[in-house]
């Protein structure tokens, strides 16, 4: 019954898909008042986001055995599931009026919605690769075909199918990736690949090949669904055609995702900053991606001259910077910069703000979205303009909005993981902030200080009294987006509080010490180092383990961890140094059972 | 009843806070949607609601030392952390009470001044507003929040300075005063910057006094560092309350609405500088050397304010240099330990200095505008209550016994002869120097006040335009009220050992800091500087009287004369203006036109800021080349980036 | 050591079709070849995988991709009109970049696979895995195989949006 409790979330979100479909086909096709699913779908989204940050903070571990290895549910899982179902539940409310205007069908986008969202929540709550994996797919194949529902425009077909070919392809070098670390390790399940990593740790360089590519094979696509330079290209043209509440939510919610998969990825299973050993450090690679990210990111958005597309620069750029933080962890603690979390968090809140502008703006049928077109926005629509002021400013970095605090605190962390050479990315981290300020206040320039340009007489008509832009569930997406935006910046404690827990739930630790230490180590708050069993250097992994956890969550997950640790432990040693002798008979792939605590879960 | 209160002050001080906001919010959206008598229903109401509650609150708090009070966490990054709380003790009690008691008469009063002004609910919005910084300031726990509310007084000071924005003179009076505290806010920023780092993230004013009480570290009685930081607090107190040589903005800001003249720059605002020295005693009583240059500034400041004071034709200007000259008295006060002294002062001179600032507001609107007293006389006649309240109240100031000012003034007075610091090298003559200046300062005042009085409502109308008529009643009623307090506020304090009310409230407050101070007085000094007091006022009086409504008319003429060069420095206020303007402004304009033309435009424009966006567009130019919208190109790169990543991490 | 020869040489003649019958999905100019290459490319997978005693997925593949998803993508290609106008090309292949990434990939892929122990999967027992796949897919890996559905579900909806006739305006009423 817990499990269930816990599975809530879930189950809601992915109810809440079928809810809308069965609304759907319940009202007539052409009810006039088919806006109402998006509110369903929000409504859902909604109640599954506060679900998911009231049960999971702290959860005890699943009982039942096929949810027990499969998902992970804590304050890390929670931060990100609600951030992620928050943009969706924004998104669907930003499409209610948006869809009848471009003729797309509400009952089929909703319902994709919900069910990409869904999968989101599996893709960042999984514990094993193929959930991963699954989650993934359920999450992209909807972006897919939400990015291409505007059948009327070539520019949003387009988009879908260049979204749809390079995904597919980043999903084939993710899957590469889960199969070289299975072969590497024998070991689907997060905790479980990070053991066999570590406990290889101490063998020589050669064998440790594979789970380095395995390691990039991981990040490029990771790196594709956060837009990180090189693997960016489709960014603008897919956010630029795509409608532009789908443009929001793959903004938001989809780079969220991503960014906790791969926190998780780099910090349970390679167990970043020693990344379980590797010979060479992959951290170079993340930084250059960072680097890399935030420089093309803003480079290139200061020639863009269309709006969304300047917005898509601005959401790789924030990708590098949030690259940094999660490249710079702390070697102390070993969790996720606590940086992190706030940073997407206010720059979720702003993109969405933004977008969501742009999309009531775009709501006649009209998504061409030049710089131009925002002349004169501040007499025409003062309130847009204002959101669009709040949103913009937040992305740029300026107090007193909630973007200058997830920077201040982002680099004041990367600076704490190691004050002496970090020094130098956070200074290119604040020249970049500054080079992107050009084409964000440009954003501002025509919205505040440009008059529009008078072509016909029409336009003297639509500059002279534009009618007022009615869509109340839009209006209330922008408008807590912006209220967010406001208030991360002017009273951030609480939700730093939010960001710093959940950074520190990024790293499955129990596990991973139950399988190097001896049991007697398990005891809660208790980091004694284990006799090395396999290599100095897990020894001293073990030895950090947060003393601070939830004692009774510790304790509920001892009996788990126990099992596995049988399992892990027996591994460990098969990898022990030497001469590399035969390894003893693991079992076939699905041919027969799993020997050991592989079959007790 | 008394339990439910003391129980329930924590959220009687939100009620005091919030009420004012909740006021500037409604009129400064809705307001000029709203009718008027909604507007000043709204207006005054938040006040009298806040007074009310100040005095619950202060019922409330009776018998205990201090009631805290958290909203939340305001601020939490690494050891700093700073709340949202209030914090009430005798003095901010006393505070809260004049703040909102003044504040709550004031608006009452403005509702007759600003009835014809089209700008009606904005000039309520920012009165509240200012009002709920003033007590954001006294409330504040911690002393950022202090500084929140510091600067909030600030910014409503400027707002209010520059009501009348469309006067270009009124709009720079109102930076001037902005600019001019900015330099003071400096140095308390730079206090309390240190303060951080002592206190290691913590600047809760108890924390602050605990750490204090503690010794050690850095709070050691005369050191350097405690010095500095109470020098550089301090500053902040100088620009606030306008000492020298921050004095001049104050005159100034008498360009904003005569109300607004009378509840800030008069009775709370300018006042928060002693506030912020009284609040930390415990800290300035650790640096004797400060405290000495606190008294000489304040003793300097009321001699010199008081001696401009006697040759302004301005009503309000005149007025203005009193409040000057006055603030002078109360940092003489808290700078020879008698911080109750000071306070005390505080809270007489908040009656009547709102009675004359409202009084004089009362004769500028009979007059139609006109401030320059030659042209008036004779008003006492066709203004009798404006005439009656302006008198008590010029008594008052005056220092004649029996009136607040008396015994207030009085108090410093003594407490200036017989405190002498516990510890510390402080040069014996400080204490007579500053004592003889502000004897003489006194002399002025009577002088200088009486010269008002008579020019103003004896002899006959000397302006031949003005048809002088008596106040409404919403302004003659807070006259009352006000001539009342400022004729029997005195007697909180008697200076007789079992009726000084006043002393044994504050005790707990500043027995920290006057611990630190020893007496060498004796009841005799005491009764004895009364009587001198109480000759010097009267002797100030008759002069006034002799010199301008007496026999020697033509005396003032014939000494400025003879006086030359002097009067006219007196006349140009010692020509402060135009020494920082040729020694800092016009150097600073030229250096800022320098670096305009060669850092700015060419420098930072041309070559910074739009040349690296050029360089940056004309980079991007050729990268985007690469987003050319091809898909297999697309591909390619990802295929491309995956080798060079893969090229990076293979061994 | 007889059977082990045979094995081996059966592995490299189908690993070898598998590659050339890619490389004719790849290349081939004719969408019917094309789509007969990838028969051939799944046909010889699902070799592969009855060499590797994986019954059921063997079978699985023939049936499901060879005789389900070919078919009736060549039957799409037949029925489809006038496609034989369209000339499907793999024109735009970009030679220069795509060669050398191609091949360094494979060099490092190749490169890793052989320089890393994976560790050989013993075939325990060579008989039927129905079973144990069966009770993988309801205990294990229940989670994953309920969410294969909403990728399916979703799947679905996407084409019913993506091929639904355009809503015009004007046909509402």
């Amino acid at each position: 019954m817990n499990d269930l409790l816990l599975c809530a979330p879930i189950l809601v979100a992915a109810g809440t898909g079928i809810l809308v479909m069965a609304l759907d086909l319940l009202s007539g096709r052409d009810d006039p008042r088919k806006g109402f699913l998006g509110v369903v779908t929000a409504a859902g989204l909604a109640i599954a986001a506060v679900l998911a940050v009231t049960l999971w903070p702290g959860a005890p571990a699943f009982e039942m055995s096929f949810l027990k290895g499969v998902l992970i549910v804590d304050g890390f899982v929670a931060f990100f599931s609600a951030l992620v179902l928050a943009t969706g539940a924004a998104a669907a409310l930003l499409a209610v009026d948006h869809l009848p205007e471009q003729g797309i069908e509400p009952g089929a986008f909703q319902t994709l919605l919900a069910f990409s969202a869904t999968g989101a929540l599996a893709f960042v709550a999984a514990a094993d690769l193929v959930t991963m994996f699954l989650g993934l797919e359920v999450m992209s194949l909807a972006v897919y075909a939400l990015a291409a529902s505007k059948r009327s425009s070539g520019f949003a077909t387009e988009a879908g199918l260049k979204y749809f070919v390079l995904g597919g392809l980043a999903s084939a070098f993710l899957l590469f990736g889960v199969a070289f670390l299975y072969g590497a390790t024998g070991s689907l399940d997060l905790a479980g690949i990070a053991a066999g990593l570590a406990g290889g740790a101490s063998s020589a360089g050669a064998d440790r090949v594979l789970p380095q590519v395995a390691l990039v094979l991981l990040l490029v696509a990771m790196g594709f669904k956060v837009a990180a330079v090189p693997f960016h290209f489709w960014t603008p043209d897919v956010y630029e055609g795509a409608p532009t509440p789908v443009t929001a939510y793959m903004a938001g919610a989809v780079k969220a995702a991503g960014f906790a998969v791969l926190s998780r990825l780099i910090l349970t299973v390679y167990q970043a900053p020693s990344w379980g050993g590797l010979p060479l450090s992959p951290a170079d690679a993340l930084l250059g991606l960072a680097v890399l990210t935030m420089v093309v990111g803003n480079v290139l958005g200061v020639v863009q001259d269309d709006v969304k597309r300047i917005l898509a620069y601005s959401s790789i750029a924030h990708a590098g910077y949030l690259l940094l933080g999660v490249w710079a962890t702390d070697p102390a603690t070993r969790a996720l910069n606590d940086g992190v979390p706030f940073y997407l968090l206010a720059y979720v809140a702003a993109t969405v703000g933004a977008f969501g502008v742009v999309s009531l703006l775009g709501a006649r049928g009209e998504e061409d979205m030049r710089l131009p077109r925002l002349a004169g926005l501040s007499k025409r629509h003062p309130v847009l303009a204002a959101v669009l002021l709040v949103c913009v400013l937040s992305l740029a970095g300026i107090p007193p909005f909630g973007g200058f605090m997830g920077k201040f605190n982002l680099f004041k962390a990367v600076l704490a993981a190691d004050p002496a050479s970090n020094v130098t990315w956070v200074v290119v981290a604040v020249l970049n902030s500054l080079v992107a300020l050009y084409y964000y206040l440009r954003i501002l320039l025509y919205a505040y200080f440009r008059e529009p340009e008078v072509v016909s007489g029409d336009d003297v008509a639509a500059a002279g009294h534009a009618p007022a832009i009615r869509s109340a569930p839009a209006w209330a997406a922008i408008g807590v987006a912006a209220l967010a935006s406001l208030y991360l910046g002017i009273l951030p404690g609480r939700m730093m509080a939010a960001s710093g827990s959940a950074a520190s739930a990024a790293v499955v630790r129990p596990d991973l010490s139950a399988a190097l230490a001896a049991p007697a180590a398990l005891a809660p708050g208790k980091s004694s180092p284990a006799p090395a069993p396999a290599s100095p250097t897990v020894s001293r992994r073990a030895a950090v383990r947060d003393a601070g956890r939830d004692a009774a969550r510790d304790a509920t997950r001892n009996d788990r961890d126990a099992a596995r640790n049988d399992r892990d432990a027996a591994h460990s040693r098969s990898a022990a140094p030497g001469t590399r002798p035969p390894r003893p008979p693991r079992p076939s792939r699905f041919a027969a059972p799993p020997a050991g605590g592989g079959s007790g879960r | 009843m008394h339990a439910l209160v003391r129980d329930n002050v924590g959220t009687l001080l939100w009620v005091v806070v919030f009420a004012p906001l909740a006021g500037a919010i409604v009129n400064g959206i809705l307001g000029p949607r709203l009718k008027r008598g909604t507007v000043s229903l709204v207006g005054v109401g938040a006040p009298v609601v806040a007074f009310v509650a100040s005095a619950l609150a202060t019922w409330g708090l009776a018998g205990r030392e201090a009631v805290s009070t958290t909203l939340f966490t305001w601020i939490q990054a690494g050891p700093i952390r700073v709340d949202l709380s209030l914090w009430l003790d005798p003095l901010s009690a006393v505070m809260i009470l004049i703040v909102t008691g003044i504040g709550s008469l004031i608006h009452l009063y403005s509702t007759g001044y600003m009835h014809g002004d089209p700008s009606y609910s904005r000039y309520f919005s920012h009165l509240n507003l200012f009002l709920f910084a003033m007590l954001l300031l006294v409330l504040g726990k911690s002393l950022l929040l202090l500084f929140v509310g510091w600067e909030g007084v600030g910014l409503c000071s400027y707002l209010l300075i520059g009501f009348w924005f469309d006067d270009m003179a009124k709009a720079v009076a109102g930076k001037k005063a902005f600019l001019v505290n900015r330099i003071g806010d400096f140095g308390f920023l730079l206090g309390m910057f240190v303060l951080v780092f002592w206190m290691e993230g913590s600047l809760d004013v108890p924390a602050l006094r605990d750490a204090v009480d503690m010794g050690g570290g850095h709070f050691v009685p005369g050191g350097t560092g405690v010095m500095l930081v109470t020098l550089a607090l301090f500053l902040g107190a100088t620009g606030k309350s306008a000492q020298i040589p921050l004095h001049v903005w104050l005159p100034d800001a008498m360009a904003g609405p005569t109300p607004v003249s009378a509840l800030i720059h008069a009775a709370t605002m300018v006042t928060a500088g002693v506030y912020m020295i009284a609040r930390l005693n415990f800290l300035f009583a650790l640096a004797p050397t400060t405290m000495a240059i606190v008294a000489l500034t304040g003793a300097a400041t009321a001699l010199f304010a008081a001696s401009i004071g006697l040759v302004q034709n301005d009503i309000k200007k005149v007025l203005a240099y009193s409040t000057v000259s006055q603030l002078g008295y109360m940092v003489l006060g808290a700078g020879v330990g008698a911080f109750g002294a000071g306070v005390f002062h505080l809270m007489t001179h908040a009656f009547f200095k709102a009675c004359l600032f409202l009084g004089a507001g009362s004769v500028i609107h009979a007059m139609a505008g006109c401030q320059d007293i030659r042209l008036m006389g004779g008003l006492g006649k066709r203004m009798p209550w404006t005439r009656a309240t302006f008198l008590v109240s010029t008594l008052a100031i005056a220092g004649v016994p029996l009136l607040s000012g008396f015994f207030s003034k009085d108090e410093i007075l003594y407490k200036t002869l017989a405190l002498q610091p516990a510890s510390g090298p402080v040069a014996g003559w400080i204490g007579p120097l500053c004592f003889a200046m502000a004897l003489a300062a006194a002399l002025l005042t009577a002088t200088y006040m009486f010269r008002l009085y008579f020019l103003t409502f004896s002899g006959e109308l000397r302006s031949h335009h003005a048809h002088p008529h008596e106040s409404p009643a919403s302004m003659t009623i807070p006259l009352v009220v006000l001539a009342a307090g400022a004729a029997l506020a005195g007697y909180v304090g008697l200076p007789i050992e079992h009726l000084n009310f006043w002393e044994h409230w504050l005790h707990p407050v500043f027995e920290d800091g006057a611990a630190r101070f020893v007496s060498t007085g004796s009841h005799a000094l005491e009764y004895g500087l009364m009587g001198v007091s109480t000759v010097v006022a009267c002797g100030g009086i008759a002069l006034a009287w002799a010199l301008w409504r007496g026999p020697l008319t033509h005396v003032p003429a014939k000494a400025a004369a003879a006086a030359g060069g002097f009067y006219r420095l007196v006349c140009d206020r010692y020509r402060i203006d135009e020494l920082y303007d040729a020694i800092a402004i016009r150097p600073f304009q030229a250096l800022a036109r320098v670096t305009h033309r060669w850092l700015d435009a060419f420098g930072i424009d041309a070559v910074l800021v739009n040349g690296p966006p050029r360089a940056v567009g004309w980079i991007g130019s050729i990268v985007r080349v690469a987003a050319n919208g091809d898909v297999q190109a697309y591909a390619a790169a990802l295929f491309v980036g995956l080798a060079v990543l893969l090229w990076l991490v293979i061994p | 050591m007889e059977a082990r020869t045979l094995k081996d040489a059966l592995f490299w003649a189908f690993a070898t079709s598998t590659v050339g019958f890619a490389l004719m999905v790849a290349f081939h100019q004719s969408l019917v070849h094309s789509a007969l290459g990838l028969m051939g490319t799944l046909l010889s997978v699902g070799c592969l995988y009855g060499l590797l005693d994986a019954d059921f997925v063997a079978v699985t593949q023939v049936v499901v991709y060879v005789g389900g998803v070919v078919i009736l993508f060549l039957f799409g290609v037949f029925l489809t009109k006038r496609i034989e106008d369209v000339t499907v090309t793999n024109r735009s292949v970009n030679w220069y970049v795509a060669v050398p990434v191609g091949l360094v990939l494979l060099a490092v892929i190749l490169y890793a696979l052989l320089s890393s122990p994976i560790p050989a999967a013993e075939v325990a027992a060579a008989g039927p895995t129905t079973a144990a796949i069966g009770e993988a897919l309801l205990g294990r890996f229940l989670l994953p195989f309920e969410v294969i559905s909403v990728v399916l579900l979703a799947v679905l909806l996407g084409a019913l949006l993506l091929a639904r006739r355009e809503v015009k305006p004007e046909e509402r009423g």
